[in-house]
């Protein structure tokens, strides 16, 4: 009899006990998946499978955008000409500078031109995966750039795919130095292309149109990569620092091809 | 209740995101209509399939790659499909305007969860972009649902 009862309650408020279950299994997934190494290895197949099945949706994707593309780097490249044509000089002058301080910086980077296969399907663009792998020597926290940037790290990589942690990332956060003041600060993602620069002395000589680099004191970012460009400047009336606003480079939501910086060396001798 | 109106749905629907989600999106916003299905499927059949649906098409969505805060998507979706499912067969016996304004209000409070948990550190720092990052979140899902509403209403579905 009190089976039956009980069984009859259980089959009455079935749809609570199914909603405390699955928001209990969900609300441990939300809290734990990072530290599970077997959800991890569900995750990695999962995203290799995804990947695969979102390449012909990529690859359409990225052809529909080639002759877009192409005029841009034709453009890109005359300008680049240019550029190098000026520096060419500079990189002289720098040499003996550097030499005649008996210092000597060696940057070594190895990059790996990686796909976007995917932006994920959230609502909200924070990650993406790609099509390189712990097979091309794709490993956690390698740093993830394009021609103009950062634009985030590599935080899950499977045998042949990776999911790439963007700006946007509300866990994101990157050390970085503005030049040519030389300050340093701590950036985050606000909105959009926008970002904050926290943590900034108040007397810090900044000014709109400063560039924004990797300050080096992380061990995923090498220095000096650019990340973008000083828009806006608030000091806090009632404190000794300033914050400051960035514009990235890159729009975060429209990234075909990006790089990863699959080793480093980054040395002073 | 056919499972495989349940079933093939959702292979459908899930292949829809998945594949045209990014065409449409502006501004890295994204128009969620995995939220707008597991809202019809719920107020239809009930919560009970309602949670089940919505947790394991969270799951799925969370596969496909997300950084960080996997589960939180499932989550959001579970709480929906409870929601909605109470609206099961109330159709008829509330008030139009009050109906409509219910599920209204489910879908406000699954992206509010979805924002507060996603963008934290904005509703602690900086409101305004908080608050316009979930109207923006919210609007552009909404805007599919209204129009799916012209062609298909939710109080038809019940």
């Amino acid at each position: 009899m009190i089976v039956r009862t009980l069984y009859l309650s259980i089959l009455k408020n079935k749809h609570h006990i199914v909603f405390i279950i699955f928001f209990s299994i969900s609300l441990n997934l939300l809290l734990t998946s990072d530290s599970s190494p077997s959800l991890n290895l569900v995750r990695g197949k999962a995203l290799d499978i995804f990947s695969f099945l979102y390449s012909p949706v990529a690859w359409v994707k990225s052809s529909f955008l080639l002759e877009e593309e192409n005029v841009l780097l034709r453009e890109k490249n005359l300008r680049l000409s240019l550029q190098v044509e000026s520096m060419v000089h500079l990189v002289t002058e720098n040499r003996r500078l550097e030499s005649l301080l008996d210092f000597k910086r060696e940057s070594k980077l190895t990059l790996l031109a990686a796909k976007v296969v995917n932006k994920g399907i959230h609502s909200n663009v924070t990650s993406l995966s790609i099509d390189v792998g712990s097979y091309s020597g794709v490993q956690l926290n390698n740093p993830v750039l394009t021609s103009s940037g950062v634009i985030g790290k590599t935080i899950f990589v499977s045998e042949q795919s990776s999911i790439v942690q963007l700006m946007s990332d509300l866990n994101y956060r990157l050390s970085v130095r503005i030049l040519p003041s030389d300050a340093t600060g701590i950036l985050r993602w606000i909105k959009s292309n926008f970002c904050e620069i926290s943590e900034v002395q108040k007397n810090a000589n900044i000014v709109i149109g400063d560039k924004v680099v990797t300050s080096g004191f992380s061990k995923i970012y090498p220095r000096n990569l650019p990340v973008g460009e000083v828009i806006g400047i608030a000091s806090n009336r009632d404190g000794f620092q300033q914050t400051i606003s960035v514009q990235v480079n890159d729009d975060l939501g429209s990234l075909i091809n990006i790089f990863i910086i699959t080793d480093q060396e980054n040395e002073f001798d | 209740m056919n499972s495989t109106k349940i079933f093939f749905p959702i292979i459908g629907l899930f292949l829809l995101q998945f594949l045209l989600s990014d065409f449409l999106s502006i501004n890295g916003i994204r128009p969620d209509f995995i939220l707008i299905y597991i809202l019809y499927t719920s107020i239809r059949y009930g919560n009970f399939y309602g949670v089940i649906v919505g947790f394991f098409l969270g799951i799925l969505v969370d596969l496909v790659g997300v950084g960080s805060f996997f589960g939180l998507t499932s989550l959001t979706f579970v709480i929906t499909g409870y929601l909605a499912g109470f609206l099961q067969d109330k159709n008829e016996t509330m008030i139009p305007a009050y109906f409509h304004l219910n599920w209204f209000c489910i879908v406000l409070i699954h992206f509010f969860v979805y924002s507060f948990v996603r963008y934290q550190d904005l509703f602690e720092n900086n409101l305004y972009v908080f608050w316009s990052t979930w109207f923006w979140t919210t609007g552009y899902t909404c805007g599919f649902l209204l129009i799916l509403q012209m062609i298909y209403p939710i109080q038809e579905f019940d």
